[in-house]
């Protein structure tokens, strides 16, 4: 605290909150190991992975409620780490909303301002605002469980905004909503979010929400962050065997490769082939794993030309599932003995174009720029 | 019982509870689940049953009783005056029945606030232990009350325990006063009723969301103030209830200070004993009853309305 270099001085500036090297056991159970993080200034950041990743005890420590065994947090550049919850100026939407059942909906929006022992005007002025702001201004007087899930989750939001923390940390907070309410709530919360220019922390197990809500989002896998990155980053560029199955879903190509001057190319004989494009770092590695997305594959007959410079295998229909915009296929391929799965457009079923059936014999094809060559585990 | 027969026994309840393959009995219940309310009525009989004849009939003499008169040789002479009624409140009883009050009080504040902390413990940290725990709290009750009274005689008279162990540790000279005082009267009631304070405190508690206080926390509020703010109001209907256990039994105890207590630790359940056994005045002994279950009914009437609107507020 009071050695404040000049690097954490130029770090806050833009970091809402830093996680350095934070690690928590639970007896011999370690549920986050060596957890770096830098979080900027109202960003929408999110924690994402399968239950038991760490998220939420990573969240839980950011809140208070845990202590680290070993690490930093750093929250406006003063290490808060060791701090009791009520000492760190962040604010928590819980998963279950733990709205305070005795007290009615304003006295549970006022909570916190009333610890802070704000004028009793100020109190009612911030709390009608906020209730306006979840729409609720009309269920003042309520008691919580008076009002629906939906009215509950905006409760709890209004009670942690309210305080203007430097940090909202929103724990699996759309979990217990219908799918249509929660699509609706994801985006009042993204709205919520533009609007008060406060750094949000949002714990999901839901790929799906965190892709539509976040700036950036860090995928956790078995307490270690498996990459850190936007969307598009996470689903063009992913950087783990995880991520790349983790978010969406990915077809998984591991072989040796040929390299020549400007390409690589794994041979698998009558034909197929896939292209590899020179890594950035110029690196050649003798046997790669990489990733191709279903939506990048296009299935062609036997019959049609395909450009030399294209992947190609040759595959078998196994599945076809109709999803209405898009029909997804899953092939096997008897070089590389996997499935692939293969999502078309639909754009073209209304003109002469048929569906392909089970039992069809296609060749897949993609451009190699698609390839994502992920780091093996040797290396 | 031979094997057959346990199989066709087992059978039979299965399907009873299954309301499978309709045998008379499961019939007969599936009837009545069609009729909530006889159902409700069938469940409660013996309990009404009980009550009416082990409480209600008995109140309902000792009411006639209480206007009647004191018979030459013990025996009750039915009349209706409030005679004993204007006895029962004369000035005479007033430091008794404010001595009670005021014990069943000490010793009521005295178990909420070491229950109130044993329950928390074993509700929030109990853990797998949890019913280790209760049993412990439950423990002194497979001792009879007399006998667990009895024994604090042994610790608390001249030659106790406690008495001998001071002065052979050499802090005092003269064995303490401490059988037959307020004291040794207070710490019986604590002691014997503490258990019907911890375990509604424990259940109330119990069900407490945890994350409650973690939200207070959250917000701001200190550890103290979070269980001010919180864990005690969502607790207090286990309050209410261990402080009536505790409170309306204490008021009327007559054996904690008849072996613990002195001649200055008289408490309105042992005038009504004595009515009733010594003086064979039974009439009186009536009123004096009819009269505390009054003052009590009035006041649990005031107490539940101000600590549950508080709670509500």
């Amino acid at each position: 605290m009071n050695d404040a270099t000049p690097s954490t001085i130029e770090q806050s500036e833009d970091c809402a909150i830093r996680l350095e090297g934070v690690t928590k056991r639970f007896g011999d159970f370690t549920a986050v190991e060596r957890i770096d993080l830098r979080i900027r200034r109202g960003e929408f950041f999110s924690l994402l992975g399968p239950s038991g990743c760490g998220k939420t005890t990573t969240l839980r420590m950011i809140a208070g409620f845990e202590e680290p065994s070993e690490g930093a947090i750093l929250l406006d550049g003063v290490d808060v780490a060791r701090l009791p919850p009520y000492r760190r100026n962040v604010n928590t939407v819980f998963q279950n909303y733990a709205l305070f059942p005795h007290l009615n909906v304003e006295k549970n929006v006022g909570f916190g301002l009333k610890r802070k022992k704000l004028p009793k005007h100020e109190i009612a002025a911030r709390v009608s605002d906020a209730l306006r702001m979840v729409e609720l201004g009309d269920r003042a007087t309520y008691k919580p469980d008076q009002l629906s899930g939906g009215m509950q989750q905006r409760v709890a939001l209004a009670r942690a905004l309210v305080n203007l923390p430097s940090v909202l940390l929103l724990d699996e907070p759309l979990g217990a909503l219908d799918l249509k309410l929660r699509r609706q709530m994801q985006l009042e919360l993204k709205h919520i979010h533009e609007n008060v220019g406060i750094t949000f922390i949002y714990v999901t197990h839901d790929q799906e929400e965190a892709l539509t809500m976040s700036d950036r989002i860090a995928v956790m896998n078995m307490g270690t962050v498996e990459q850190v990155g936007s969307p598009e980053e996470l689903y063009e560029s992913p950087k783990s065997r995880f991520v790349a199955g983790f978010i969406g879903t990915s077809n998984f190509i591991e072989s040796v490769v040929t390299w020549n001057a400007t390409e690589g190319t794994i041979s698998l004989g009558d034909g197929e082939r896939v292209i590899i494009e020179v890594p950035e770092d110029g690196s050649r590695p003798g046997s790669v794993e990489l990733s191709v997305r279903p939506e990048k594959i296009r299935l062609r007959e036997s019959g049609e030309e395909v450009q030399s410079g294209q992947c190609m295998l040759r595959g078998t229909v196994r599945d076809v599932v109709y999803l209405g915009m898009t029909t997804q296929y899953s092939l096997h391929i008897p070089s590389l003995d996997r499935v692939f799965n293969v999502l078309e457009q639909n754009v073209e079923i209304a003109s002469d174009q048929t569906l392909w059936v089970t039992g069809e014999e296609a060749y897949l094809t993609w451009h190699p720029s698609h390839n994502r060559m992920l780091p093996t585990s040797g290396a | 019982m031979t094997k057959p027969a346990e199989n066709g026994m087992a059978e039979a309840s299965a399907s009873a509870i299954l309301g499978q393959n309709a045998g008379p009995l499961s019939r007969a219940i599936g009837r009545l689940r069609g009729h909530s309310f006889a159902v409700a009525n069938l469940l409660m009989a013996p309990t009404m049953l009980w009550l009416l004849l082990f409480l209600a009939l008995p109140l309902g003499v000792i009411l006639v009783y209480s206007f009647g008169g004191r018979g030459t040789y013990g025996d009750v002479i039915y009349g209706f005056s409030f005679d004993n009624y204007s006895r029962a409140f004369s000035p005479l009883w007033l430091p008794v029945i404010l001595r009670s009050f005021g014990f069943a009080a000490i010793a009521t504040l005295l178990t909420l606030a070491m229950g109130y902390p044993l329950a928390y413990f074993i509700a929030v940290y109990g853990g797998r232990r949890k019913n280790i725990y209760l049993i412990l709290v439950m423990v002194p009750f497979w001792t009879s009350y007399l006998i667990r009274t009895y024994s604090w005689i042994v610790i608390l008279r001249s030659q106790g325990v406690v008495n001998t162990l001071l002065q052979w540790a050499n802090i005092i000279d003269q064995p303490l006063d401490l059988l037959n005082t307020p004291f040794s009267v207070i710490l019986g009631l604590t002691y014997g009723f503490l258990p019907f304070m911890t375990l509604p405190l424990y259940a109330s508690l119990e069900k407490l969301d945890k994350s409650l206080i973690e939200a207070a926390w959250d917000l701001g509020a200190s550890r103290i103030w979070a269980l001010l703010t919180v864990t005690i109001p969502l607790s207090i209907p286990g309050i209410i209830a261990g402080t009536l256990l505790v409170f309306i039994p204490a008021v009327g105890d007559f054996v904690t200070p008849d072996l613990l207590g002195g001649p200055d630790t008289l408490m309105i359940g042992n005038v009504i004993q004595q009515q009733f056994l010594a003086a064979r005045d039974w009439a009186y002994g009536s009123a004096l009853s009819f009269s505390l279950m009054a003052i009590l009914l009035l006041g649990i009437f005031f107490y539940v309305r101000k600590v549950g609107t508080e709670n509500l507020a």
